[in-house]
């Protein structure tokens, strides 16, 4: 297990845009993308969203990718090939490299109109319509798409689905069955989603506040991201650029209950454990913390004490994201894990905004973007039962 | 490789849960589908928790319990859960309730269990286990994701490593199955038929007794029929066996399969090797694959092919290499070997 895994490139679709530049700029104009829905058919018209600004049939034109039915296919396609580009894979190296993608609903955004039709007895194609339900099947359309023929895993674990594709990816590169792997995971917004996260009482209507005293939930957001995963010897080998290092990675489970985080953090807190382990980092290392943050009480108040038992009266500068672009469920880990290693190359502390009063816990976020010398970067990612992954990046 | 596995327990349509009764009367089916026989599971689950579960959940948290307890481990250092089409039962459900309120006032309790990962998670949560905790979903690999990624586990030194696959069959899923061509009815006898059920398995990097283990796993897709082909005869080389070394492969055809020349071509190898259709016994579904390594284990194992139903050629004994060869819908392919 002594290889090392580096990132060599990314791609990203989010509210704040459709690639890595335009998600960057509005990171450094701490412009959020979240806003109230248009392209989401919902009763819920004033609910604030993170929504990607592009219709289905823009997605289309933008990406080439005729005939996908499915947003979260066609988002997770765009930040595929962006990031393949960005890596500069060439064909030879695609047709071994491995897909891993993480998604929470797969293609429930087609479902649940289909779904809907055929319960009010609207004659529809069956075939066509619920082919795309399965999670799977946006990673055989993005393999499909790109031409990739090597290994292809689908991983569902709620929110923390991509953090887990690139904690598996990295895994696939040390056991020595890939030396390259694509890796991250897609999710569009649905009305399955935001109904359920309603009926949990835990969305905030306006713009939600992660680690603010006051907040009131989370807001639902949509995107993909995708990153490009290779050995030491494979960036080497090609001419490549490592961008970062994904240097440790933990999961753990919180068991405690199906959706709700314990009180004390204990998932995260080993989660967060085992990624210094796999690291062989001690917290003290940790320049900057992508917290998972989505602006629910529970989740902050626990994610605080994970951080505050983990790093005792030192912690980190410290963020979420999601003010940004909403929580993107399956697609959040890999989303923030491009924060991430954008963090490392610009060397800036993304912001959390909408803060008022900040918690208590374990002092203020960072409010603004500011410059500082990061070579280590924590990202958490946690989701419904009890699945907890931390992820950590180092500077190259 | 040799990855041991020290216990196992499966749930389909057949009598297979209690392994002193395992496939020894044939059940018959009269519905559309094939339903999974039931444990009593009160013998095995917290009734008020079971009350709340979902069939594929008490399915899967049932044969994850029983495979532990037989391997007498209380906490696995890793569970691992694949499966196609996840908690469809709770999802429909949760969707049903958008349809008809018109996105009004819901209860969460269907849109919390509809999650892929609940499966694995709720066994977690029964066992209290805060470990590794992963789910596939990866259409007909979902059950070979999940295998691939614990035999890394015992790879890099886990000894007990909980993988399992749930999959459930409802009358709305087997409608929309059927209606999408996927699936034909029983009745009708129109396309392969629908199941559904749970496979677990405590994998271990050794063990006392002896035991059957996995040897080698090789996965493929969108491959041709002759790619198919050379992938096996590159299988069976690595593994440093020739056709004539298998004692009997397990093979995931079944009556009305839509991509039959696939399954004709791996078996024309196998000309004179007997051979087991383990979807008679589970029907068709994204992670029958798991009920494959199940019952190989239990061949292995056992020495037994416990039912005429289904096997076609003579076995002969000692048996010794098991290969499992499944496609789904001739995209994913997988080649595994068991041996003991």
């Amino acid at each position: 297990m002594s290889k090392r895994v580096f990132v060599s490139g990314y791609g990203i679709v989010s509210a704040l845009g459709k690639n890595a530049d335009e998600n960057l700029f509005s990171l450094q104009k701490q412009q959020s993308g979240i806003s109230k829905p248009s392209h989401l058919t919902t009763r819920y018209k004033e609910m604030m969203v993170g929504e990607v600004k592009y219709t289905n049939e823009a997605l289309t034109e933008l990406t080439g990718g005729k005939g996908i039915l499915s947003r979260t296919a066609l988002l997770g396609f765009m930040a595929a090939q962006e990031a393949i580009n960005h890596a500069a894979l060439s064909n030879e190296q695609l047709k071994n490299a491995a897909l891993l993608n993480g998604t929470s609903v797969g293609g429930m955004d087609v479902t649940e109109r289909a779904y809907s039709d055929a319960l009010k007895e609207i004659p529809i194609d069956y075939q066509k319509k619920f082919n795309g339900h399965d999670c799977g099947h946006s990673t055989q359309v993005i393999a499909n798409k790109i031409g990739l023929k090597g290994y292809l895993g689908t991983i569902s674990t709620a929110c923390s689905s991509s953090a887990n594709t690139l904690m598996h990816g990295a895994r696939l590169i040390k056991s020595g069955t890939t030396d390259c792997v694509i890796a991250g995971g897609t999710d569009a917004l649905s009305i399955f989603t935001l109904n359920g996260f309603n009926a949990l009482k835990i969305l905030d209507s306006e713009w939600c506040k992660p680690f603010d005293q006051n907040r009131k939930g989370l807001n639902l957001g949509e995107g993909a991201a995708f990153l490009v995963l290779e050995s030491e010897e494979s960036i080497q080998k090609r001419g490549g650029r490592p961008l970062a290092e994904l240097a440790g990675y933990g999961n753990a489970n919180d068991a405690y209950h199906q959706t709700a985080s314990s009180p004390e953090g204990n998932g995260a807190y080993k989660a967060i454990e085992e990624a210094f382990r796999v690291a062989g980092l001690r917290p003290e290392t940790i320049d900057y913390i992508n917290a998972h943050g989505t602006g629910t009480a529970n989740n902050d108040q626990s994610e605080s004490l994970a951080i505050s038992k983990t790093f005792g009266t030192g912690v980190p500068p410290y963020s979420s994201t999601k003010a940004f672009t909403g929580h993107t469920l399956g697609a959040a880990g890999a989303i923030e894990a491009v924060f991430s290693v954008m963090a490392l190359e610009h060397q800036s502390l993304w912001p959390s905004l909408n803060i008022t009063e900040p918690m208590d816990l374990i002092g203020a976020p960072v409010s603004d973007v500011k410059k500082a010398e990061i070579k280590h970067v924590l990202s958490n990612s946690f989701g419904f039962g009890g699945n907890c992954s931390s992820l950590i990046f180092s500077g190259v | 490789m040799k990855i041991f596995i020290k216990s196992t327990s499966a749930i389909t349509p057949q009598e297979t849960f209690n392994k002193d009764a395992y496939l020894k009367e044939w059940v018959s089916h009269e519905g559309a589908y094939l339903k999974a026989v039931q444990p009593k599971y009160r013998d095995i689950l917290d009734p008020k928790l079971a009350r709340r579960m979902s069939k594929i959940i008490k399915m899967g948290v049932a044969a994850a319990k029983s495979a532990l307890i037989e391997a007498n481990v209380e906490i696995p250092e890793a569970i691992i859960v694949g499966t196609g089409l996840g908690c469809i039962d709770d999802t429909q459900k949760f969707l049903k309730n958008i349809v008809d309120s018109d996105e009004g006032v819901l209860s969460p309790t269907a849109f919390i269990q509809s999650t892929h990962n609940t499966i694995a998670g709720q066994i977690a949560l029964t066992l209290k286990c805060p470990n590794y905790n992963f789910t596939y979903t990866n259409r007909g690999h979902s059950f070979e994701n999940a295998l691939m990624d614990a035999c890394m586990h015992i790879n890099e030194g886990k000894n007990h490593v909980l993988l399992g696959a749930s999959e459930e069959a409802t009358d709305t899923s087997f409608e929309f199955m059927y209606k999408m061509g996927c699936v034909g009815d029983l009745t009708k006898a129109d396309g392969p038929t629908f199941g559904e059920g749970a496979s677990f398995f405590v994998l271990s990097n050794s063990t006392a007794d002896k035991k059957p283990f996995i040897k080698d796993v090789q996965l493929s897709n969108n491959v041709s029929q002759e790619e198919q082909a050379e992938e096996l005869q590159q299988f069976l080389s690595r593994n440093s066996l020739g056709v004539e070394d298998i004692d009997v492969l397990l093979t995931g055809r079944i009556d009305h399969t839509d991509k039959p020349h696939f399954y004709d071509k791996i078996e024309e190898a196998f000309q004179n090797t007997p051979k087991v259709a383990f979807k008679k016994v589970s029907g068709e579904h994204f992670t029958a694959s798991g009920y494959a390594v199940h019952l190989a284990a239990m061949m292995l194992e056992r020495q037994d092919y416990f039912n005429k139903n289904i096997i076609s050629g003579n076995l002969e004994k000692p048996l010794k290499h098991v290969l499992i060869y499944n496609n789904y819908k001739g995209i994913n392919h997988s080649l595994m070997l068991l041996s003991i």
